[in-house]
C-alpha cells in the first residue's frame, strides 16, 4: 500500500469514528467544545503514533502469549506520560479533559490499531497508521464538536457568535445531541462513501484481531458467515 | 514450554523495566512544575472563598488529619481557611478543596481546586449544600446518600477542618 494511502485512510475510508465505531465514549464526552476536542484529539494522536512506533518495533520481541499485556503496558506508559506534560504545561486542558485523558489507555483506536496494524507492519508504516488514524480521530471529534458548540452554545472555541448565541439548541450539548450528531455524522460518511467503507478488507470478519480465536477464518468462510448473517436479519 | 514461558516472563518485566524508566524522568521534570500549579491554583482559591482577604499560614495542631494540608488565618478577622485533599473513588488524583470558616465556627464558602471524577457535574452546586455547618452539624448535611465514595470523603475532610479550626481558635 502507498505510504499516502495509509496516511490518507483514517481520515475518510477507514475513519477510526464514523467508520470503525470504535472510541465512541471520549467521542461524546469531549465534543462538547472545540477546545477539549481538540486537546483529546492531539493527546490520543500522540499516544497512537508513540505505541504504534514502539509495538512495530518490539513486534518480533514481543511472544503471542502475552502481546496484549506488553501493549497495555507500553500505553498506558505513554499516556501517563502526556498526562504529566498537559498536567505541568496545560494545566487548564488537562482539567477540562479529566478522566477521559486517562481512559485514553482503554481507547480502543489505539489497543485496535496495535493489534491489527503495528503487530504486523514496519516502523514507518506504523507511524503512518498512527498519524493518520489519529488526525481522523481529531478531524471527527472537531467535527462533532464543531455541531454541538456552534449550535448548542452559541460559540465556537469558546468565541461567541452573535446570532446564534440566542438561537441556541440546549440539548446538543447534553448526552442525547451527541448520540444524535454521532448517528448523523455516521451517515453522512456513510452517504459520502456510497456505503462501501465498512465492507473494507482490513476491519471485516477476516480482517478482524480476533480471527485467530475464530479459527482462523477464511475469506470464503467470512462470506458465507456474512451471507448467513444477513439471512438471519 | 518452559523456555517459553522464560521468554514471556522476561520480555513483559523488561518493557515494565523500560516504561518505567521513562516514567520516572519524565516525572522528575514535571513534578516541580505540577506542584507550583497546585499551589497557585490554592492561593488562587483563598481570595475566591474570601475575596480581598489577606492570609498568613496558621503553624497545625499536632495530631491534624492529614486530610488537613495547610490552615490560614486571614489577617482582618474574617475568618479561617483551610486547605483540604482527600481522596475520591474514581479520580485519577486526589480531591482538592479549599474551605473559609467565618468567626462563628461556620463553613462559610468552599471551592474546589481539583476534582477529576465527574466533568463538572455538581462542582459548584454540591458544596453549597454544606454552608453554614458547624463541628455539630456537619454530619446532619443530607445531601449525600453514603452511596458514593466521594461525597463521603468531602463531608468527612470538611469534619477534620472544622475539627482543626476548633483547636486553632482555642490556642488563639
Amino acid at each position: 500500500m502507498k505510504r499516502s494511502s495509509i496516511l490518507l485512510k483514517g481520515l475518510l475510508r477507514e475513519n477510526p469514528v464514523f467508520v470503525l465505531v470504535l472510541g465512541t465514549c471520549p467521542t461524546l464526552a469531549t465534543s462538547t467544545s472545540v477546545i477539549s476536542a481538540l486537546a483529546m484529539g492531539i493527546a490520543a494522536t500522540a499516544v497512537l503514533i508513540c505505541s504504534n512506533i514502539a509495538i512495530s518495533a518490539l513486534r518480533n520481541l514481543i511472544p503471542d502469549k502475552v502481546r496484549i499485556p506488553c501493549y497495555i503496558v507500553v500505553i498506558a506508559g505513554f499516556v501517563t506520560i502526556v498526562q504529566l506534560l498537559m498536567e505541568a504545561y496545560l494545566p487548564s486542558l488537562y482539567e477540562m479533559l479529566g478522566v477521559y485523558l486517562a481512559l485514553i489507555v482503554v481507547n480502543c483506536i489505539i489497543l485496535g490499531r496495535a493489534e491489527a496494524y503495528a503487530n504486523s507492519h514496519t516502523v514507518g508504516e506504523s507511524a503512518l497508521d498512527g498519524l493518520g488514524m489519529g488526525l481522523g480521530f481529531l478531524l471527527a471529534l472537531l467535527c462533532m464538536a464543531t455541531i454541538r458548540e456552534v449550535f448548542g452554545n452559541g460559540s465556537w472555541a469558546g468565541i461567541s457568535i452573535p446570532f446564534l448565541k440566542d438561537h441556541t439548541v440546549p440539548i446538543l450539548t447534553q448526552s442525547p445531541g451527541g448520540f444524535l450528531v454521532f448517528g448523523v455524522m455516521i451517515a453522512l460518511v456513510i452517504a459520502i462513501t456510497n456505503g462501501k467503507a465498512p465492507v473494507k478488507k482490513s476491519f471485516s470478519c477476516e480482517g478482524c484481531p480476533s480471527a485467530a480465536a475464530c479459527g482462523k477464518l477464511s475469506p470464503a468462510a467470512c462470506e458465507m458467515n456474512g451471507k448467513e448473517a444477513a439471512g438471519h436479519d | 514450554m518452559k523456555k517459553e514461558y522464560v521468554r514471556c516472563v522476561a520480555v513483559l518485566t523488561c518493557i515494565c523495566l523500560v516504561v518505567a524508566v521513562l516514567l520516572a524522568v519524565t516525572n522528575s521534570f514535571t513534578s516541580p512544575v505540577i506542584a507550583a500549579n497546585k499551589e497557585a491554583a490554592v492561593q488562587a482559591s483563598l481570595q475566591e472563598v474570601i475575596p480581598g482577604g489577606s492570609f498568613e499560614p496558621v503553624d497545625l495542631p499536632e495530631g491534624s488529619p492529614e486530610t488537613v494540608t495547610a490552615f490560614y488565618r486571614e489577617t482582618s478577622g474574617k475568618g479561617y481557611v483551610a486547605v483540604l485533599s482527600t481522596v475520591s473513588q474514581y479520580s485519577n488524583g486526589d480531591m482538592g478543596i479549599t474551605a473559609a470558616i467565618d468567626s462563628a465556627g461556620a463553613v462559610s464558602a468552599i471551592a474546589i481546586t481539583s476534582y477529576f471524577e465527574s466533568k463538572d457535574f455538581g462542582r459548584t452546586t454540591y458544596p453549597q449544600n454544606y454552608y453554614g455547618v458547624t463541628k455539630d452539624t456537619v454530619g446532619g448535611v443530607d445531601a449525600f446518600a453514603g452511596a458514593t465514595y466521594s461525597s463521603t470523603a468531602f463531608r468527612n475532610a470538611l469534619a477534620d477542618a472544622l475539627a482543626v479550626y476548633e483547636t486553632v481558635k482555642g490556642g488563639d
